[in-house]
């Protein structure tokens, strides 16, 4: 693992935040945006890519439910996140190294407060293993 | 493999096209007040309007040309996609065929009268006995009764209570809350107070006994400075006035289900979803206005219809709309026909090619959200920006295939 973060983002939602979040600076250096036009384009084998790259830890940022432009992409997303923590359950990785987050666009705060729990989490996580 | 199979050319994804026809015209549903403004509007951005009216008469034209009014007339058929749908009107016991760019759904809201409140009237019928100069002594609003009463009833209430306490009625307003979320109601609210209508607040079912010529109501005070050994009023009032309550129309779900569009929990058109707030739909080209979305008032209603008229204005541009944005493509050599893509499209986008036996998504119809990318069993589509390999370059380039 190289201790980067992986951040999937829903163009409409979680890029917007992640914009604010950079405006408002704090964000780490290990973090990697990766823009999707809605969060239901994400599918397991991404979110595993991510891993196998060396990612320690991937969040998914899409719309809050019932705001999602693609009226369901969102509620795909969530699933495929729980799905995915299942598999990394199985071969023995921490599923909360995998985060799923509603987040409207004016919500950089927090999203720099995800990236921030996660940061400490992956590392907490190193030192005990 | 036969010969004849190995000589089978390689069917290739259909091309994006780059603009999409956008026929100038436009179908309306409903000729209320909602569907008669898009309609006028329409006409004046020099668009072309079918308007499907269920009853005998709708809002007048005054002769605009472009405009065909069908009457007694019932939409029983939608296809296509935004710029060139095909739709079945069933007109008179006729069946008509019309091509539209863009369809508008303003059908109307199912009313009944407050239940089981005795010696009550409608908004309706007050409004009638005062047109009719019939003197009144004291009426009484009962406003918040089944369910809150919509913003539209509640400021018709206020209007009619002003008018009847400066003909010298004496007006008591009962409400769970005094709304005033609307251009112009709080100044209502203050005039009717200084004309002496006396706003009670009141939560729970006043009790209510008919007396010889008038009724009495009992009910609680719960305004803040009423104290606990003041709060029960005893009023008395000739007129006791109630809103009506509101249903959506039995004909809502039928409907929904011929134009692929959802409904909400209490069966209006258009889940709450901040994204549709000015009446778009899940479909490019399909807009809903007015009450079929909820009650909503007059003065809300004719906005929401012009500023539709102006997006669709805009949306049918001259004849044709670039494809300005960003459309998956199904590869039909790897595609399985499962139509997956069909299901899950949340636009309505995926169809099936009957002769290439593979599914197509519809450019006029995609947002390019990639629910379907993801979704696909057979990694069959593609979206150009957001393919597989963009989406993990950044992070899978060292090492990882």
């Amino acid at each position: 693992m190289n201790g980067k973060l992986v951040a999937f983002c829903c163009e409409r939602s979680g890029m917007v935040a992640w914009q604010e979040a950079q405006a408002n600076g704090g964000l780490p250096a290990e973090l990697e945006v990766v823009a999707v036009p809605c969060a239901g384009r994400i599918g397991m084998v991404h979110l595993l890519k991510a891993f196998e790259g060396g990612a320690a830890g991937v969040m998914v940022f899409a719309c809050i439910k019932d705001s999602c432009d693609s009226l369901r992409g969102n509620l795909h997303a969530e699933k495929r996140c729980e799905s995915t923590r299942a598999i990394l359950r199985s071969v023995g990785m921490e599923p909360e190294r995998l985060e799923f987050c509603s987040i409207a666009p004016p919500m950089g705060a927090e999203f720099s407060e995800v990236v921030r729990t996660m940061m400490e989490k992956v590392s907490s996580e190193e030192r005990e293993g | 493999m036969t010969a004849q199979e190995m000589a089978k050319p390689v069917r290739k994804p259909l091309a994006v096209p780059e603009k999409v026809p956008a026929t100038q015209r436009v179908l309306v549903v409903g000729g209320g007040v909602s569907g008669g403004t898009a309609a006028r509007m329409l006409l004046g951005f020099g668009l072309e309007v079918v308007l499907v009216e269920k009853g005998a008469g709708a809002q007048p034209f005054e002769g605009q040309a472009g405009a065909e009014l069908l009457t007694e007339a019932r939409l029983v058929g939608l296809e296509g996609n935004f710029g060139d749908f095909k739709a079945t009107i069933e007109a008179g016991g006729q069946i008509v065929w019309r091509t539209v760019g863009a369809v508008v759904v303003a059908v109307g809201v199912r009313t009944e009268p407050a239940k089981e409140v005795p010696l009550a009237i409608t908004l309706t019928d007050f409004r009638r006995r005062m047109a009719a100069g019939e003197p009144i002594r004291n009426v009484c609003f009962l406003m918040d009764l089944e369910q809150s009463t919509p913003l539209a009833e509640f400021s018709l209430g206020l209007q009619f209570a002003f008018e009847a306490a400066q003909k010298k009625t004496s007006v008591y307003f009962l409400c769970r809350d005094v709304k005033v979320a609307e251009e112009g109601l709080e100044r209502l609210y203050r005039s009717a107070r200084e004309e002496g209508v006396l706003f009670i607040k009141n939560e729970a079912r006043p009790t209510i006994a008919p007396l010889a010529e008038a009724a009495s109501i009992q009910v609680m005070d719960l305004s803040p400075g009423a104290g606990s050994h003041l709060s029960r009023l005893c009023l008395t009032a000739e007129v006791i006035v109630v809103p009506e309550a509101f249903f959506p129309s039995e004909d809502n779900p039928g409907l929904a289900a011929l134009l692929a569009t959802d409904l909400d929990t209490k069966g209006y058109f258009q889940p709450a979803n901040v994204r549709l707030a000015v009446g778009r739909t899940n479909r490019r080209g399909l807009f809903v206005l007015g009450d079929c979305r909820g009650p909503s008032s007059v003065a809300e209603t004719i906005e929401r219809a012009e500023a539709t008229a102006q997006e669709i204005a805009s949306l049918l541009g001259e004849g044709e709309k670039k494809v300005d944005w960003p459309v998956a493509v199904v590869d039909p050599e790897k595609c399985a026909y499962c139509l997956t893509c069909n299901r899950i499209c949340p636009h309505k986008a995926a169809g099936m090619n009957l002769e290439e036996e593979s599914a197509v998504i519809y450019a006029s119809a995609c947002y390019g959200c990639g629910l379907c990318v993801a979704e696909c069993p057979s990694v069959a589509i593609t979206i150009e920006k957001f393919s597989d390999a963009a989406l993990v370059s950044s992070f899978a380039s060292g090492g990882a295939g």
